[in-house]
């Protein structure tokens, strides 16, 4: 029985100027994120992906407007007052960026950073919020978290500077954590371990998790539903396991098949998706898929689809599911139309 | 001259394209030494590849730079087609230095952004005195398309293109000198999955038509499995084991390539909603400028004994065309090594979720 | 730390000596000495005049000078004027006070209105009040400082017929007064560093600001007013550092022009006379102060990042 959304994002729109006129990075994107819950949030460069995760927080950089509707517990987000962000910012929405070398302030300590989180929300008296501070480093695993409250984020390994993001992420215990590319700057190694973490917090707090990342297998292991982005759209979305086993946007499908396992064919070529990702301002009328796509046809380079309602909550943009045989296709809720 | 086909198909005994033994590199600064490389050796048979993996601090772009002799080892021997590179002459070096080229993970960074495609192509060729004028637009022509690019994309300026495209040109600009052994250091590593599969399907298809070999180095073991026809593993400057790529996945002998190739997320759609928590990896790599002594995989590992605190494992055969550097297979230790690492099944590690660092 | 402090000291000590030589020799390659000049058309015999460089000990060669120059300096006798006879650490001490006071206040006014304008405008970036602070700073920055004092000079005795006092007198003696004649030459040797010190303070702010540890910073909740001053304008400060040692280097060389400007008995004024004069002693003595002031303010500099940047301070990874 899903509950109701924690995060409910509706139509949302980035845009940034550009030297040519504005570019839409996110375009038209919709997905919810429920309480306890991990979505992930996949694509490749230019996917809009980061753009839209940052957009939830009104943190764009500086040029970039939001459009539409982010909703947090049924609280509007889009446009609303600066306090009012900074408040729910860290306490009700934490975030985990993708390099942590350059996500700690160089000139504070690890101390100092975390407390800082804590005492932004709760007005606590210094020796109190390191003492906090302290526990949060040992529940995310830092090695002998009393001497490196003290150390300075450049002492520590990419690794151990990622738990203190997650720890500072943490320190309010926020019912959403957004991660994006969490894991991407890491080795291997230490890229299992951060997972592991994120996996344990979400048991231990029920937090929810907004996952950002590009890699599939990242999004296999962690996500309960997946979101694909392609070029600022949704291209389809749904529950992991229906999605990744059988993928019905054919640029899911290409995606899937491009990535390399153990059990790909050493003899044989890959499967490759021809051309190039486009840049937003760079995307191809229509289906902006369609130049790279194997079953475009003439109607995918003049109208763009809709994202076609699958049933089972899945969902995907594609003229194909417009076939006579999918059944009778009756547009839902404007955009969303009802295939199969 | 090079690159014919019967360099494919050459006896296993033939002399290797290129050996390397018992590479060394140091970097001394003022407070310390980094130990970068040590103790490297590897041969690669003409129209093969040799695959390098391994984690950041591992040193395999060092090996890369020390093998195009672009960095000087601080020992160790090199050998290119039979000519012993350290003792080589400038004029030989430079004749050789044709014969090897590198392709990076941003080919195009460090060219001038205002440069032209056929400048960027054409340049090893003007450099190598191998074509000017006329002939030189030819070759760069012929190269381009060699790449899946063309003469349409002469004149257009570097930054104009998109990383898979922008490798593309660095692939070409390698294949300019007509090498024999091009050096891939994370040269698909920047690149969408998408498109990270062109290059690597073109890379293997200029190996056919050209009969090249590759030092492939990357640390996406999935990428270096497809790609190579024998992989080493580095740990902090050392190859603790190498063998076939699918065998090494399938079952890993080193407790370190366990650990790495158990760490790889799974692409495995048909398994979620199992158990989905792999093994969780213990600790972090130890700096290169204070390496552990005895074997440097030691602290991490779930199988140390005492003897690999004080001494280092050397490199054993344990069975055709797989090599290992650990004390589980030392002939005193044989009782072990039968079963091997594996046998013990899950206790290499921390237990899965619950475990990780404490 | 200990350490670091320590070889910078000793850097500084080097560079002292190596200024020393080389201004010792090469006041000495210049043609003419103080003697031809004293006694130019007065009739006097080369004999009498020879007489004269002995006393002054300008017949022996330069080596020899430097060494006996050395070795008195190291006692603390930097030797007699030439033309006066005074001592010349006396003549020196009598004129320090001015020049600290001028070049003190000179770079206190350009950085601390130069960072206060340089946060602004990065803060309300692209606003109005961001475009006028710019257009400022290029004007600034390309008006040499002695034609700026000359300006506020020329504009206060047109509209309001006032002009600053003509005799120095020390803060002690008549405040107003001082505060009237400094005021100006402070403002004029101040705001070259001022407007560079805004521009270098914006463009920081601005990278600081788009920085990720800033965009985690303002994820955390923190109030934005702190995200500024305590996160972004502290790592500009690093940038804006280096700045300040150069700008020490400006501001040193305009006091000789400007001192010169507004009659201020300093050290600008007693070098400028004395070059002109060929006085060795004095502009020795002048430029190992400059020197001195400069060797000094960099490793105060030095320090200063230190204790700024833990980056520099540890170097060494904990892990």
């Amino acid at each position: 029985m899903p509950s109701p959304p924690l995060l409910e994002v509706n139509d949302l729109y980035v845009r940034f100027p550009s030297p040519a006129g504005p570019v839409d990075a996110v375009a038209g994107v919709s997905f919810t994120v429920s309480a306890g819950e991990t979505v992930a949030v996949v694509g490749e460069s230019g996917s809009g992906k980061s753009v839209m995760s940052l957009a939830v927080l009104g943190l764009l950089a500086p040029g970039g407007s939001a459009a539409g509707s982010v909703l947090l517990r049924g609280e509007e987000l889009v446009g609303a007052d600066a306090e009012r962000l900074r408040r729910l910012r860290g306490a009700d929405i934490a975030m985990i960026f993708q390099n942590p070398m350059s996500s700690l302030d160089p000139l504070f300590t690890i101390g100092d950073q975390v407390a800082e989180a804590l005492r932004a929300h709760r007005p606590m008296p210094r020796r109190a919020a390191r003492t906090r501070a302290v526990e949060l480093l040992r529940e995310v695993g830092l090695p002998d978290p009393e001497r490196r409250m003290r150390a300075y984020p450049h002492e520590l390994s990419g690794g151990q500077q990622q738990r203190v993001m997650v720890a500072i992420a943490l320190t309010c215990e926020p019912a959403l954590i957004i991660a994006d590319e969490p894991t991407t700057a890491l080795d291997v190694t230490v890229e299992a371990q951060i997972l592991d973490l994120l996996r344990r917090m979400r048991r231990d707090h029920g937090t929810a998790l907004l996952l950002i990342t590009h890699d599939m297998a990242v999004v296999a292991e962690m996500a309960d539903r997946v979101v694909v982005m392609y070029a600022g759209r949704v291209v389809e979305h749904g529950p992991v396991a229906e999605v990744l086993r059988a993928p019905r946007n054919p640029y899911t499908q290409a995606l899937i098949a491009s990535i390399p396992t153990p059990a790909t064919p050493r003899d044989r070529p890959m499967a490759a998706i021809p051309g190039s990702v486009p840049t937003p301002a760079a995307a191809p009328p229509g289906c902006r898929f369609h130049p790279r796509c194997p079953s475009a046809q003439d109607r995918c380079a003049e109208e763009e689809p809709p994202l076609y309602d699958l049933g089972a909550r899945r969902a995907s943009r594609c003229w194909l599911h417009d076939a006579p045989w999918a059944g009778s296709a009756a547009a839902v809720g404007g955009e969303v139309r009802r295939a199969g | 001259m090079r690159g014919d086909a019967t360099a494919v198909e050459a006896p296993v005994a033939a002399p290797p394209l290129f050996e390397a033994r018992d590479l060394v590199k140091h970097f001394r600064s003022r407070r310390s030494v980094v130990h970068a490389v040590n103790g490297v050796s590897l041969k690669i048979p003409r129209g093969r590849t040799v695959g390098l993996v391994g984690e950041s601090g591992s040193g395999k772009s060092t090996v890369a730079r020390l093998a195009l002799r672009l960095l000087e080892p601080t020992s160790g021997e090199l050998t290119f087609d039979g000519v012993d590179l350290r003792r080589a002459s400038r004029g030989e070096m430079r004749a050789l230095r044709r014969r090897m080229q590198i392709v990076f993970q941003d080919p195009l960074g460090s060219l001038n952004p205002r440069m032209r495609v056929i400048d960027a192509v054409g340049e090893p060729l003007a450099v190598h005195r191998i074509a000017k004028g006329r002939a030189q637009v030819d070759r760069v022509v012929e190269l381009l398309e060699r790449v899946g690019l063309g003469a349409g994309d002469l004149y257009r300026f570097s930054h104009q293109f998109s990383g898979g495209q922008a490798q593309r040109i660095g692939i070409a600009r390698a294949l300019a000198t007509d090498p024999d052994l091009i050096v891939c250091d994370e040269a698909v590593s920047a690149l969408d999955v998408s498109v990270q599969a062109q290059v690597l399907n073109l890379l293997k298809r200029l190996q056919a038509e050209l009969g090249l070999s590759y030092l492939f180095i990357a640390h996406d073991l999935n990428v270096v499995r497809y790609m190579a026809d024998e992989v080493c593993v580095m740990y902090l400057g050392e190859i603790v084991e190498r063998g076939d790529g699918d065998a090494l996945f399938a079952d890993p002998r080193h407790p370190y390539t366990e650990m790495l190739v158990s760490a790889v997320p799974e692409f495995a759609p048909e398994r979620i909603g199992d158990d989905r928590h792999r093994p969780v990896p213990r600790g972090e790599p130890a700096s290169p400028s204070d390496p552990p002594p005895g074997c440097r995989f030691h602290p991490r590992c779930p199988r140390a004994m005492p003897r690999c605190r004080e001494e280092a494992p050397a490199m054993r055969r344990i069975s055709a065309g797989r090599t290992v550097a650990c004390h589980l297979y030392d002939p005193g230790e044989s009782g072990r090594a039968e079963s091997g690492p594996r046998a013990s099944g899950p206790g290499a590690f921390d237990a899965g979720e619950e475990g990780g660092q404490r | 730390m200990i350490g670091y402090t320590l070889r910078r000291l000793g850097y500084g000590a080097v560079v002292m000596l190596l200024v020393t030589v080389f201004v010792f020799v090469v006041m000495r390659l210049v043609p003419g000495d103080a003697v031809s000049l004293q006694l130019q058309d007065t009739g006097v015999s080369r004999a009498e005049a020879d007489a004269l460089r002995a006393e002054f000990g300008l017949d022996a060669p330069v080596w020899a000078q430097l060494w006996d120059w050395l070795g008195n300096a190291a006692r603390g006798d930097l030797g007699v004027s030439f033309y006066s006879g005074e001592p010349v650490v006396e003549m020196f001490l009598a004129r320090v006070p001015v020049t600290v006071q001028l070049g003190l206040l000179a770079m206190l006014v350009g950085s601390l209105l130069g960072i206060a304008l340089g946060v602004v405008a990065a803060v309300t970036r692209g606003s109005a009040v961001d475009g006028a602070m710019r257009l400022f700073a290029v004007a600034f920055l390309s008006v040499p400082n002695f034609v700026v004092a000359l300006l506020v000079l020329t504009m206060l005795a047109l509209w309001f017929a006032w002009s600053p006092p003509i005799v120095y007198a020390g803060p002690g003696e008549d405040f107003a007064g001082w505060a009237q004649q400094i005021a100006i030459p402070v403002l004029a040797l101040g705001t070259g560093g001022m407007a560079a010190v805004a521009r270098l303070t914006r463009s920081s702010m601005l990278e600081s600001l788009g920085s990720d540890y800033i965009r985690t910073v303002r994820a955390k909740g923190v109030r934005e007013r702190t995200v500024v001053v305590k996160h972004a304008l502290r790592n500009s400060t690093i940038a804006v550092l280096t700045l300040l040692g150069l700008e020490l280097a400006t501001v040193l060389g305009g006091t000789v022009i400007i001192e010169q400007m507004f009659a201020l008995p300093g050290t600008g004024q007693l070098i400028y006379q004395a070059v002109l004069d060929r006085d060795y002693p004095v502009v020795v003595a002048c430029t190992i102060f400059y020197a001195g002031l400069f060797v000094i303010t960099i490793i105060l500099l030095d320090l200063l990042y230190a204790l700024v940047d833990p980056r520099i301070r540890t170097g060494r990874a904990l892990s």
